[in-house]
């Protein structure tokens, strides 16, 4: 397999660090199935002329899927995909899908808005979450709000 | 990319320079290590000492004080002229050479000459091989440039000011270029920029001057993981001095914003924002004075910490 | 020191000189043409027995039918001459000048001092190069000189050998001022902040020196005049091929030297009348022998490539400084 299957695009405005943008960006391709198993990702070296950031970044993202268990660093050869991130359930023909379609539609004729149906799934998911594990653990992200206060 | 046993690819120790004997010091005291195999942002105000800190380490000037290594050498001894390169602020060539007679010229001036390598560099800019250096745009004149520097196969690369006078895609594409070769050879790259946006994905050291002094010698991500930007009501900034170190502020009206490096949590009420390695550094050269401790909150609109 | 990267900075040193090279071989070439042309014009002439009757000295030699004065045409000879007396000053400005100037000005010395060769390998390379060559230049000129002079030399028809453009447009003096015009032009280039300004101080301070030795052969300051003496009221000894120093005078018994005036009279009654008169018992001539030519050709070497060597010293010192 040719190493040309993923290309990179760093928002350098972003604040996300790129080595962060790359494993993200590797694990839509691999939850998308533009990248399957055996694919090898571009040299650190592509990644680099292509997109003009640190090589040790590039490196870096590489060796955190490697410990992920995603890639495979075989030396010479290149760093390969291992494992696939798409789930059996997430595919266009499963069930899920078709229970999730046939909600949606209903959802609709209902006359809910666009937004009204994300908040219900996101209001859903965080309560299945929250029942799982009571010990809510805070991942820092981007932006965060400690407290409130006028 | 580099062995932890590697040698520090820039070292200086109480190093000083001044252009004349009774001139002020362009550099003064300057005391930080820069590991191998990195790409060191070099960043700091005009008259800053840049331009003389990379002349010295480069060998073109000479230290009036301390010390400064490069790859464990001397500057401008033989073993530092074979494994350093340095591209100037104006990079000069001789105009009237043809650009293969330029790098003719790179291979018989250096011991060791990678004709491959710097023929590929001029090639990718698509530049013809018997135009003459004068008749050359000053993105491609750059690009023949770093070629001179890039065929020596520098273990170090030091470049002054690179992108100066060029355009966005230019740019672009001699960043790129520059980082594809520091991916092949884990060469180990200082540059000075003071277009900072253009730091934020390719640097991952940061060496910050102020005044001829050194202000930041550090990892680019330790950088970012160390610093917030705070908003919160100007009344309470007393709870930062102390534990944090507050970079920069700004207050307008009750509101404070400021750059902190933080040692340790944060007390009070702040919305807390995780800055871009830019606003880091546009937050230490605007601050002004070695005293980190925080005033209390006056009411002028713009004051940067005592 | 690696061997291959002083062939390299001498391959770059030959790059940037080999115009001015150049120019200098085109100059040799047309000026040993010149001579060709002339010289053989003038072995014709003296062939002809025209100038068999003449006596060596400087009395002028005329025709015996017709008492014009003759002469061979030395003209393009002096010109020869004057160029190698400029030859400091030409080759200190449009090659001492700018051998580390036009680098320094155009910053390009940056670029070559951070590739593999040193300072000192840089600096030597370009100035041995620039010296070889001027002292080729200078001396095949010299050499050219002196053989287009050599059958015209010490004859009233031709040039003696302390009129200027020969007494400095040849011999090993000339060589020395090459060096020296190139040695002062590659410090100034060093001090001046640009070319121009450094050509210009170039200019003068070559232009200066040529002068200022022009003045030491006049005054004689180097290479002082012997003294002829002749007894009495007798001939003086003809000067012949002498340089006259131009003080001619009266010596009383007791050795004191008068001024001619004192007597001015030529060899006779009336000037013995006069010398008896005054008790004086010789007359005097100061002159500078043939032979001293090679005084002041030596003296000249000397002092110019003394100074030659001095500012390439002080080059080489403020190298480091100034580069």
């Amino acid at each position: 397999m040719e190493g040309d299957v993923v290309e990179y695009r760093i928002d350098r405005g972003s604040g996300v660090p790129a080595y962060v943008q790359i494993v993200e960006q590797t694990e839509r391709a691999l939850r998308m199935g533009t990248l399957k198993v055996g694919d090898k990702l571009p040299t650190a070296r592509e990644v680099v002329a292509a997109t003009a950031i640190n090589p040790n970044t590039v490196l870096r993202a590489y060796r955190d899927m490697e410990q992920a268990g995603l890639v495979e660093l075989r030396r010479g050869l290149g760093t390969f995909v291992t494992r696939s991130l798409a789930r059996p359930g997430a595919e266009n023909d499963s069930p899920l899908r078709t229970d999730l379609t046939d909600w949606t539609a209903r959802a609709r004729a209902a006359g809910l808005e666009r937004a009204d149906i994300l908040a219900m799934v996101t209001a859903a998911l965080d309560a299945h979450d929250k029942e799982q594990h009571e010990q809510h653990q805070h991942t820092p992200g981007d932006r965060e709000r400690k407290e409130e206060d006028a | 990319m580099t062995g932890p046993d590697a040698p520090a690819a820039l070292r200086a120790t109480g190093l000083g320079f001044r252009y004349r004997a009774r001139s002020g010091w362009a550099l003064r005291d300057c005391e930080f290590t820069v590991p191998s195999g990195r790409i060191t942002a070099l960043v700091g105000r005009n008259g800053a000492g840049k331009s003389t800190l990379l002349h010295l380490a480069g060998g073109l000037l000479h230290a009036d004080a301390g010390e400064i290594r490069v790859l464990d050498a001397v500057p401008g001894a033989p073993e530092a002229r074979a494994r350093v390169a340095l591209l100037t602020q104006d990079k000069p060539l001789y105009l009237r050479f043809t650009v293969a007679d330029t790098l003719r010229m790179g291979e018989k001036l250096n011991s060791s000459w990678d004709r491959a390598a710097a023929e590929q560099t001029v090639r990718e800019g698509s530049i013809p091989l018997t135009a003459r250096v004068g008749e050359l745009s000053p993105g491609q004149r750059t690009r023949v440039a770093l070629a001179l520097a890039l065929g020596k196969r520098p273990e170090l690369l030091l470049l002054d000011e690179p992108m100066a006078d060029l355009d966005p895609v230019a740019r672009g594409e001699i960043m790129a270029a520059l980082m594809a070769q520091a991916a092949d050879r884990g060469m180990s790259i200082v540059l000075s920029s003071h277009v900072l946006p253009e730091l934020e994905q390719t640097c991952d050291w940061v060496l910050l001057l102020r005044n001829g002094r050194i202000e930041l010698s550090e990892d680019a991500d330790a950088l970012r993981e160390s610093h917030v930007i705070l908003t919160g009501q100007a009344d309470q900034a007393d709870t930062l001095a102390g534990c944090h170190t507050v970079v920069h502020r700004r207050t307008a009206g009750r509101q404070l914003t400021a750059l902190v490096r933080q040692h340790g949590p944060l007390h009070g009420d702040w919305h807390v924002e995780r800055p871009r390695l830019e606003d880091i550094l546009v937050g230490h050269l605007q601050a002004d004075g070695a005293d980190d401790m925080v005033r209390p909150a006056p009411a002028e609109r713009t004051e940067a910490a005592a | 020191m690696n061997s291959s990267l002083w062939h390299g900075s001498l391959w770059l040193a030959w790059r940037q000189q080999r115009v001015l090279a150049g120019v200098g071989a085109a100059v040799l070439a047309a000026a040993a043409a010149i001579a060709a042309y002339y010289r053989s014009g003038m072995l014709d002439a003296l062939r002809s027995g025209l100038f068999d009757h003449c006596d060596p000295g400087p009395v002028s030699c005329t025709r015996s039918d017709t008492g014009v004065p003759l002469l061979l045409d030395i003209q393009p000879l002096q010109y020869l001459g004057a160029l190698n007396i400029a030859l400091p000053v030409i080759i200190g400005v449009f090659w001492g000048a700018p051998l580390l100037g036009r680098d320094r000005e155009l910053g390009t010395h940056r670029m070559v001092l951070t590739q593999g060769v040193s300072r000192g390998q840089w600096f030597a390379s370009r100035f041995a190069l620039a010296a070889a060559t001027a002292v080729t230049l200078s001396g095949l000129l010299a050499g050219v000189f002196a053989w287009w002079w050599r059958p015209a030399a010490d004859r009233s028809y031709g040039l003696f050998w302390y009129e200027t453009t020969a007494l400095s447009g040849s011999g090993p003096r000339v060589v020395a001022a090459a060096l020296f015009g190139l040695a002062a032009g590659t410090l100034l280039g060093l001090l001046a902040r640009r070319v121009l300004a450094a050509m210009g101080l170039t200019l003068l301070v070559t232009g200066a020196m040529t002068l200022v030795l022009e003045w030491t052969h006049k005054t004689r300051l180097l290479v002082p005049p012997h003294i002829y003496t002749s007894a009495g009221s007798v001939p003086k000894l003809p000067m012949g091929e002498k340089w006259s120093a131009g003080h001619y005078g009266l010596i009383t018994a007791s050795g004191r030297r008068d001024d001619v005036m004192n007597c001015p009279f030529p060899s006779g009654a009336q000037l013995k009348d006069c010398m008896d008169r005054n008790g004086y018992v010789a007359r005097f001539y100061e002159a500078n022998p043939a032979g001293d030519y090679w005084a002041f050709q030596w003296t000249d070497t000397a002092v110019l490539g003394g100074l030659a060597l001095l500012l390439t010293a002080v080059t080489v010192l403020l190298l480091r400084r100034r580069i």
